[in-house]
């Protein structure tokens, strides 16, 4: 976990799976969902983090499986996540070149080094 | 093999359409998530790290050339190319999307496959020795009884809703191929003083966080009360078995904490109740399973020792030492086929490679294929002048490692790569492990060794029984490994111990070579194996290497 990043202690952002692709999701502004967790909405109390958590369980058309994952900031405010296993679902596998790695506009994650 | 009947078909075909059924509902909006997720995990449909994964059904580890293209289609069409094989002898995809499952499980009925009961609260894939049916040291080919389970226990309306999944394996043979003493049911076929058939039946065995080996149920169950016994067991757990703690919820916990003669008499008690009321299987049902497992082989086949071609080729001797095993007719071998290659992910294999599998199959090993939980794949019916050929082929086909039994078999789970219930990644540590030893090119030296990992506690990987296991954890949000040694899942059931302070994924790798190191130095000779050699030395020298001591000058200077 690099040591520049701006970890709120409290900073946390959604994490789902969009109910019918299984894609990767996080929670945005607007309640609108998007691809990569540095565009994500950055929630600063438990009290927001629930309340949003609870917008999420509330749309099993759309979205499944949320949960709330722990963030740092980058120098810029945006989020990142600090656990290496989110790391890994905001990037793919690190056996394969796979999943949102390989998609055009990836941001790769700062402080994941899992290059072996 | 077996062959579905019209039954079957319509069974599996019902079951994809009432899957479809399921899913609209839940999109309409009249099912919850809390509903319809116990409906999609009884369809072998998980949510994982980075979408669905679907793990499809192989029973008892047994396909066909025809089903093995099957795979490869569904790979291409609905996947990313490649799928995964599992320690429970199934495969699993991990790109799924849920809007092409109920396709995706059509395509599966047309090659008589299915989904059914791979995952949720319930009886799941009843796996068997891999050698069923060519091992020499068989009594009787375990997977007739497990067709019977299987059938047995696919849409039992009593057991849907268990406390936990429930796990059988059986075992057609003394030597357990088949992990059965650490399942939740394990079943082994066995003759009594006067030659008949009938089941040792073994019960509470299992891995995971609480790894148990298996208690003895019955040393001898007639043949024909299969079925009312298993009915008794099942019954009993499914009524007593915790439903308050999902971590204390398998059987293997019921024993413990109920007591092994009081949940013993439990189930004989009820097993007398219902004996007379559970008939034996329709003598046609029978009939049909038991033609699917008839011998396939030509008999007329030649004994060979090969002796000529293994002077022609160092390689091809190479191969057959490791990966063949003899069969019960001296014309066949049987062979199996690593998917460990040296820097590759263990138990995966792309379309290309399961089509060609699946034409080695056909033009060399009478069509017949198997899955091992050992993430390898077998054909277990190859005569033997098929062998050079069969050897040039597979060299051409990137499958024809030498590898298998090695400290490269390598069993890993697919651990924090794919998996949402990971706290470490195992892959990258079995290709590090794998690799190293191949530059070092110790592994024929220092011979049979099985290396497990898992990257969580949950143990698909099975560390528990290798005899070197690795278990990932999290320390502090960084990958932390532990060491176990002297597993076994041989009928010499073994848990590994732990060798003590877990290691960075930096340091795992020299610690591995220090194990090894140990047992290179200390062994008798060369036919002294690594899991013989810790018996006979036990852990000391090895936590004496792993972990020097310090000098405590303090406590030198007080005294």
């Amino acid at each position: 976990m690099s040591k520049t990043l701006n970890a709120s202690q409290n900073s946390q952002i959604i994490t789902a799976n969009a109910f019918l692709s299984g894609d990767v999701v996080y929670l945005g502004a607007d309640e609108s969902w998007v691809n990569a967790p540095q565009d994500a909405l950055v929630l600063e109390s438990e009290g927001v983090a629930t309340s949003a958590l609870d917008f999420a369980n509330a749309l099993p058309r759309y979205v499944v499986g949320a949960y709330l994952i722990p963030v740092g900031l980058d120098g810029s405010g945006r989020p990142l996540p600090l656990h290496l296993r989110e790391r890994i679902r905001a990037s793919g596998p690190t056996n394969y070149w796979l999943g949102k790695q390989t998609e055009s506009g990836f941001h790769k994650i700062a402080g994941q080094d899992i290059a072996k | 093999m077996y062959n579905y009947t019209e039954f079957d078909k319509d069974f599996v075909r019902t079951r994809v359409e009432e899957f479809r059924a399921q899913t609209a509902l839940r999109l309409s909006g009249v099912l919850t998530e809390d509903e319809y997720k116990p409906l999609r995990l009884q369809n072998g449909l998980y949510l994982q790290l980075h979408a669905y994964m679907l793990r499809i059904a192989i029973p008892y580890g047994t396909l066909s050339a025809h089903q093995m293209r099957g795979l490869a289609d569904i790979a291409e069409r609905f996947d990313k190319g490649y799928g995964h094989f599992t320690t429970r002898q199934n495969i699993q995809f991990n790109w799924i999307k849920l809007e092409e499952v109920a396709d995706i499980l059509a395509a599966l009925a047309d090659v008589d496959m299915h989904a059914i009961q791979t995952s949720g609260n319930c009886i799941r894939n009843v796996t068997a020795d891999h050698f069923a049916g060519a091992a020499a040291d068989e009594v009787a080919d375990p997977r007739i009884t497990a067709e019977l389970v299987r059938q047995w226990s696919t849409g039992h309306p009593e057991f849907a809703f268990l406390p936990r999944k429930f796990k059988i394996a059986v075992s057609g043979s003394v030597a357990d191929r088949a992990v059965i003493a650490f399942h939740d049911i394990g079943v082994q076929v066995v003759r009594n003083a006067a030659g008949e058939l009938g089941y040792r039946i073994l019960v509470g065995g299992g891995l995971g966080r609480t790894p148990l080996i298996a208690s003895e149920l019955r040393a001898f169950l007639p043949k024909s009360d299969l079925l009312a016994y298993l009915e008794a067991v099942l019954h009993v757990y499914n009524r007593l078995g915790r439903r308050d703690n999902k971590y204390k919820a398998r059987i293997k916990i019921l024993i413990q904490e109920y007591g092994l003669e009081k949940a013993k008499a439990d189930i004989e008690a009820y097993f007398e109740e219902i004996r007379s009321d559970v008939p034996p299987p329709p003598a046609d049902l029978m009939a049909n399973i038991t033609a699917g497992f008839l011998a396939p082989y030509d008999e007329a086949e030649a004994a060979s020792d090969l002796s000529f071609e293994r002077k022609l080729s160092p390689a091809f001797t190479s191969w057959l030492d490791t990966n063949t095993h003899p069969h019960r007719h001296d014309g066949h071998a049987i062979v199996s086929i690593s998917l460990k290659a040296v820097g590759a992910t263990p138990g995966d294999a792309t379309a290309a490679q399961m089509r060609a599998l699946a034409d080695l199959a056909q033009a060399y090993g009478y069509d017949e294929l198997r899955v091992s939980h050992e993430q390898n794949i077998i054909l277990p019916h190859v005569p033997k002048r098929h062998l050079p050929k069969l050897y040039e082929a597979l060299i051409k086909a990137g499958l024809a490692t030498a590898n298998i039994g090695l400290l490269s078999d390598i069993i890993a789970c697919p651990g924090m790569d794919y998996c949402a219930l990971a706290t470490a990644r195992s892959i990258p540590i079995a290709i590090d492990i794998a690799t190293r030893f191949d530059a070092l090119k110790q592994e024929r030296d220092i011979g049979p060794l099985k290396i497990k990992i898992s990257g969580c506690i949950n143990a698909c990987g099975h560390h528990h029984v290798g005899h070197i296991g690795i278990l990932g954890l999290d320390r502090g949000g960084v990958e932390n490994y532990q060491i176990t040694l002297g597993g076994d899942g041989s009928e010499d059931a073994h848990i590994g111990t732990r060798t003590g302070p877990g290691f960075s994924a930096e340091a795992l790798l020299p610690a591995i070579e220090t194990i090894l190191d140990v047992y290179l130095d200390g062994r008798f000779d060369s036919k002294e194996r690594f899991i013989a050699f810790y018996r006979r030395v036990g852990m000391t020298p090895f936590r004496a290497s792993l972990y020097p001591a310090k000098k405590n000058y303090r406590k030198k200077a007080v005294a």
